[in-house]
């Protein structure tokens, strides 16, 4: 009786965060974070409340809510966490025991689609009843998918651009590309879009036809921010770029590796280093605003609250520094190596090395 | 005591049991603790630093650079290291040698290991501070590799490990922690210039050993200028998405390996056609003095006949001995053999050097024991007359006589690492330090009228690793002088003969090293600030190891070419010198590079090593056996980190039924002691099982009681063994028969072996193994059996590759419940079964001549190759018989054989012949296939 309506209430819950997000979207879309949030009280370096181990590694955290997270682990899992206790609500199994990524989110009905890298399938999942909508037979799609009113675009195997339709993944077309894709499918001018591993950026209509090819002198691998109309690349020779629909608006090359995505917080460009390094850059007059030094590398994106900046570095400790000039702020240290974070309103999960998962509230 | 029987579990036990004592390996040579080193631990976040107190100062050091490299790596892999590392660090590899983090004999080539299981960092310091750093940073680099690729593999719950070929992980280390070096570009441009690159994938270049890593340095050179370091990364964490290293490297870049490996030829020839416009190649002419082999250290002596010969190291042999030949035409003979006894167990090859006075009195170093000794042996009447060995010093290298034959100067290693210059004054048998310093001070030589040493330092250098200078000691005021300032490195210095304003060395400015001159003005009392000019005397396109300047023009030089070191004789008269000139103004080597102290960077603490154990292996089996039925078993081994004790857990059961249980139960626990010289090991068992004797049929047997062993290393090749049980032994035999008695043994063995091996067996030495023991029964005060052995396995060397290898063997057993002997099969008597000679006691005498036959057999398939490399041939002739009672007669067998090997590692037998009783001959050739290495 118990674990029936732990199930039930874990469901409602689900569901009344998918309603209250639902506002205008479209059904299907990419889950998107979002750099800045305002908290309550970041002067102080949040409480760790609970900690608790999964039974695998996990890979990506989404904070769905007020309640409830979701964690993709690389073993094929999905687990639903309430925030403020740590219970697992619910765990699904994916049919593939491969790294699980979220493609897609439908906010309104409670669902997802998901993938396995290497897996030939992609799942269509109702989180609220926990059963498969959808399996279709679409090999290799790795990540980021775009959706909007023209259909879905997607990588698959790394090296071909695919079309396909929203509800039933058809292929409607497909394009192989000259190289591997770096990162992408972004919407930009409304286009699908793509960065290629050999430092392209490449924009496609509708129908899959190249309508502009930019070369962009970038390292393979690249990291992809997207604020607005404005998109941030950096690589791992210290290369940043902000483009938008006009062009390229800035460039700068610092002699540093950059794995983390930069964030653009309006005139300023806040960059972490692979040597620990933060700095903010006024990119509209290119100067340094500040710079901070800590320690090791820093491998997921910053994160913005209210006036701090939170720096994730891999080596175990999210550090806190002002984010008008740089100063030391605090700092708070998990056991492991950092993994994934994520930030909300009333505080940050984090997961390490170690399987684990920890809740620290501001 | 033992009997024949089908329990592999139990066989696994007396295998461990056996592991870790050297004493219960047949044959083989001895890993000695000379020293009992008092371990301390140094500890900061990343890093616990296993040190002894004399090397402090060396392990302070390596935990900064270990914290500056750590830094690099992250940002260079992406990746953070979640555990401390321990590295345990050796001031010397004399010491390095005695680790038992290996359990093998560790050779000189070896610069430092990182083993995966405890994931442990193994280096010793070598006296040069450059090398250190780069053989620091090479292991961390194996050990980034390993959590990345591993990080990855794990997370999805991978089976096995990412299978990355061993010239990718090799050449990555290489390149990731010094980049590129003049000693890379000698042997990649006398590889391109030779044409002998292997296939990446090729079974020959595993076999090259150290071009592996050459090769796989300069592909990802290649690799990583072209296509960038993301993508090696990418490949790293995306391994686990492909089946193979071949589909993975496909997937990052669109293109196979072997168009990869296409371009990469391609950009190597481009890259050293344009040095080779201006630059000169050696050819096998007739300046070539040697011919096999790698050969080395050339020095011109005045033999009994008033000629001029040469005399150099080589190691054709496969081991280092000291060869002479003649100065004006090829006459290669042994000189002096060395690395088959005690006393002589290494002369250091390409590490050291020999050196002869115009007595005719030979130098050299050779490691004998725990440290180095020099000794010097007069070429006429071939004895040796003097020898120093210093108790503070540990390693040698490069002695070299002065002009009057009275001194000698050489570079020392002390007990806390460094290495610093010394004099020895041989008459008064004295040795004087010249320098004390951190600094490498390497290749000393006197100048003609023994007023100066010249020799090789880093201690100009204002960073550690940019290169090595030519320095110059006097010897009268102390006072030292820089001559050389870079770029690049100046080595290997040697006073031109009768001109004291001359030095020869060599410089690697051209990319690899080439023979220099420096002139030196006011050399009989040369000064800060006067001006020396530098001039290439030539331009090789491969490089030199080192030089004898014989005459102002005439200089015998060990060159590279086709993989190897060849003495030539160069006459500079004849070759047209290079234009460009360098000069340096000689000052004193201030404001030279610091040993980090780190104080303020990060905090660590020190603290005394204590034992912890931690898993090495842990396995369990189960078998089927059609007598016995299934039997199971588990096995554990732990040991601490330095590998100095081990502990071995046996657990097994092979009842087949419930109400057997406690019947058939099967424990045993062994500790070995690795720690002192004498290496211990003391266990306890209990053994029940039904088991099989071909003397007393079936019976149930329970054993309960303790075995211990001793083994004392004498030396490298030599040792003592010493082993007792004591238990108490009740057997049931299946037809009602009951015995109860209360057993001791004792054995008692010497063990010599100083083989060395090919892939298909021994090549060359000797070996031999005398095991002697009775058994008594306390119970009924009756003595119980014996056992006596005697193995004599002799390997002469006709030629370089033709052996001839005998074998006298002889084994006694008497008493009760003793042993059964088969010596039938390919391993035994060739052409019987391996159940058709058997007996309590045998003789056998075997005798092959072992030669090459072929390079290699390409077997090939549609989806891959087996190659069989190589191939060697055997023509045999055995005798022998094994008998209980009576001896019945000697039985033979004759033929021919090939061997193969497959992987690299497994050996195929065929052999054919025919069987013989000494009164006929078999009229049918037999035919036997089997597996395993020649005796």
């Amino acid at each position: 009786m118990q674990t029936h309506q732990h199930k039930a209430w874990s469901r409602r819950g689900v569901l009344v965060f998918f309603v209250a997000l639902s506002g205008c979207y479209g059904p299907l879309q990419i889950p998107k974070i979002t750099p800045e949030i305002c908290v309550e009280n970041p002067a102080n370096p949040p409480q760790k409340i609970w900690q608790s181990k999964l039974p695998s590694p996990p890979k990506d955290i989404l904070i769905l809510n007020e309640q409830k997270a979701l964690i993709t682990t690389f073993r094929g899992e999905l687990f639903l966490l309430n925030i403020a206790t740590g219970k697992r609500c619910s765990r699904f199994w994916t049919p593939f025991r491969k790294p699980v990524q979220i493609l897609l989110c439908d906010q309104r009905q409670g669902e997802i689609v998901v993938s396995g890298i290497n897996d030939p399938k992609v799942y269509r999942y109702d989180l609220c009843a926990g059963r498969v909508l959808l399996e279709t037979r679409l090999p290799g799609l790795d990540g980021t998918m775009l959706a909007d009113e023209g259909g879905l675009f997607a990588v698959q195997n790394l090296r071909t651009l695919l079309k396909l339709t929203p509800l039933t993944f058809k292929v409607l077309a497909k394009l192989e590309l000259p190289t591997n894709v770096a990162a992408g499918v972004f919407a930009f001018q409304g286009q699908p879009a793509l960065l290629t591993a050999d430092g392209h950026w490449r924009v496609y209509d509708k129908n899959l036809t190249l309508v502009q090819d930019l070369n962009l002198a970038l390292n393979p691998y690249p990291v992809v921010g997207f604020y607005s109309d404005h998109l941030v690349i950096a690589d791992s020779k210290g290369s940043i770029l902000i483009l938008n629909g006009e062009g390229i608006k800035y460039r700068r090359v610092l002699d540093k590796a950059i794995y983390a995505t930069p964030i653009l917080d309006a005139d300023n460009l806040l960059i972490a280093c692979a040597d620990g390094e933060v700095i903010s850059i006024n990119w509209r007059n290119d100067k340094i605003d500040w710079r901070w030094q800590g320690a090791g590398p820093v491998g997921r994106e910053l994160r913005i609250c209210n006036d701090v900046v939170l720096v994730p570095y891999t080596r175990g400790k999210i550090v806190a520094i002002e984010r008008h000039n740089g100063a030391f702020r605090w700092e708070i240290t998990t056991d492991r190596a950092l993994r994934g974070w994520a930030v909300s309103r009333q505080g940050i999960l984090t997961t390490d090395r170690d399987k684990r998962v920890a809740y620290w509230k501001w | 005591m033992a009997r024949y029987r089908t329990h592999i579990i139990i066989t696994a036990l007396v295998l461990l049991v056996c592991h870790c004592v050297h004493a219960q390996f047949y044959f083989g040579r001895n890993k000695v603790q000379y020293e009992h080193f008092n371990w301390q631990v140094l500890s900061t976040e990343h890093f616990n630093i296993y040190y002894y107190p004399e090397e402090y100062a060396l392990a302070n050091a390596a935990l900064n650079y270990c914290e500056e490299f750590l830094q690099e790596l992250e940002q260079k892999f992406n990746q953070v290291i979640y555990q401390p590392i321990p590295l345990v660090i050796y001031s010397n590899h004399i010491h390095f040698q005695q680790t038992n983090i290996l359990t093998m004999p560790i050779p000189e080539g070896i610069a430092g290991f990182f083993e995966y299981i405890k994931r442990r960092v193994v280096i010793p310091y070598n006296g040069n501070m450059t090398d250190f750093r780069h053989t620091l940073k090479h292991e961390l680099v194996h050990v980034f590799f390993y959590y990345k690729v591993n990080s990855a593999a794990s997370d999805i719950g991978a089976w096995e490990s990412p299978n990355f070929p061993l010239w990718f992980t090799e050449g990555l280390a290489e390149y990731w922690s010094q980049g590129w070096d003049p000693q890379t570009e000698l042997i990649v441009r006398d590889a391109i210039l030779h044409d002998y690159l292997y296939p990446l994938n090729s079974y020959e270049l595993y076999e090259t050993g150290f071009l592996l890593y050459k090769e796989g340095q300069a592909f990802l050179r290649f690799f990583e200028e072209r296509y960038t370091a993301d993508r090696l990364r990418w490949l790293m964490e995306n391994f686990w998405r492909y089946d193979s290293f071949e589909k993975a490297l496909k997937g990052v870049t669109g293109k196979t390996l072997l168009e990869l490996e296409s371009e990469w030829r391609v950009s190597l020839k481009k890259r050293f056609a344009v040095h080779l416009l201006g630059e000169e190649v050696i050819e096998p002419d007739g300046t070539q003095l040697t011919r096999y082999g790698a050969n080395v250290s050339p020095v011109v002596f005045t033999n009994q006949n008033g000629q001029k010969e040469v005399a150099f190291l080589t190691s054709r042999n496969g081991y280092t001995d000291i060869y002479r030949t003649g100065l004006l035409s090829r006459k290669e003979k042994p000189l002096l053999r060395a690395e088959r006894r005690a006393g002589r167990e290494s002369l250091h090859f390409l590490q050291s050097g020999i050196h002869i006075n115009r007595g005719g009195d030979l130098i050299f170093v050779t490691k004998s024991g725990a440290r180095d000794v020099l000794r010097i042996v007069n070429l006429a009447t071939k004895r040796e007359i003097g020898s120093l060995e210093c108790p503070s010093v540990v390693s040698i290298r490069s002695p070299k006589w002065s002009e009057d034959g009275n001194l000698v100067v050489f570079a020392g290693q002390d007990y806390s690492g460094q290495t610093d210059l010394y004099i020895w004054r041989v008459v008064e048998s004295q040795a004087l330090r010249l320098t004390n310093d951190i600094y490498f001070d390497s290749d000393p030589s006197f100048s003609p009228d023994g007023k100066l040493v010249v020799f090789c330092s880093d201690r100009g250098r204002r960073e550690v690793g940019s290169g090595t200078d030519l320095c110059l000691m006097n010897l009268q005021s102390g006072e030292i002088l820089r001559l050389t300032n870079g770029p690049g490195s100046f080595t290997r210095p040697f006073w031109a003969p009768n001109q004291p304003d001359q030095i020869f060395c060599l410089a690697d400015l051209s990319g690899t090293p080439n023979l220099w001159k420096v002139n030196l003005p006011h050399a009989d009392s040369p000064a800060a600030g006067i001006v020396a000019t530098a001039q290439p005397l030539t331009n090789l396109h491969t490089g030199l190891q080192d030089f004898y300047p014989v005459s102002g023009d005439t200089i015998l030089v060990s060159a590279f070419r086709k993989y190897a070191f060849q003495v030539h004789r160069l006459n500079l008269a004849e070759k047209a010198h290079p234009a460009s000139a360098l000069t340096f103004s000689v000052v004193k080597p201030d404001s030279a590079w610091r040993l980090p102290s780190g104080e303020q960077l990060f905090s660590k603490r020190s603290r005394p090593y204590r034992l912890k154990y931690s898993l090495d292996f842990a396995q369990t089996n189960i078998v089927h056996d059609p007598i016995f039925g299934f039997l199971g078993g588990a096995q554990l081994g732990i040991s601490d980190l330095l590998g100095n004790r081990y502990y071995h857990f046996l657990l097994a059961n092979t009842a087949q039924a419930t109400s057997e249980i406690m019947d058939h139960f099967n424990l045993a626990v062994t500790m070995v002691d690795l720690t002192r010289r004498a290496n211990k090991a003391v266990g306890v068992f209990h053994f029940a099982n039904d088991y099989y004797n071909p003397y007393e049929g079936f019976y149930y047997e329970r054993a309960l009681g303790l075995r211990g062993g001793l083994s004392y290393p004498i030396d490298v090749f030599r040792r003592l063994e010493f082993s007792a049980s004591l238990w108490h032994s009740t057997k049931d035999y299946y037809y009602g028969k009951f015995r109860r008695a209360t057993l001791l043994s004792n054995y008692a063995s010497f063990v010599h072996d100083n083989s060395i091996w090919t892939y298909t067996g021994p090549l060359d030495g000797w070996s031999l193994r005398l095991t002697a023991g009775p058994t008594f029964d306390f119970k009924h005060s009756r003595f119980y059996n014996y056992t006596a052995l005697g193995d004599l396995r002799l390997y002469f060397r006709l030629h370089r590759n033709l052996t001839w290898a005998q074998r006298w063997i002889a084994w006694f057993n008497e008493g009760t419940d003793i042993y059964q002997f088969y010596i039938g099969g390919s391993w035994g008597m060739r052409g019987y079964d391996i159940r058709e000679i058997y007996g309590c006691k045998y003789v056998m005498f075997n005798q092959e001549l072992r030669f090459p036959f072929a390079e290699s057999l390409m077997l090939r398939f549609v989806e891959s190759d087996i190659r069989l490399s190589p191939i060697r041939g055997a023509v045999f002739f055995d005798v022998g018989n094994a008998w209980d009672d009576a001896f019945p007669g000697l039985l033979g067998s004759f033929g021919f054989g090939l061997r193969g090997v497959l992987f690299g590692g497994l050996v195929l037998r065929l052999d054919i012949g025919k069987c013989t009783d000494f009164e006929t001959i078999q009229k049918s050739w037999f035919v036997q296939f089997f597996f395993g290495w020649d005796y």
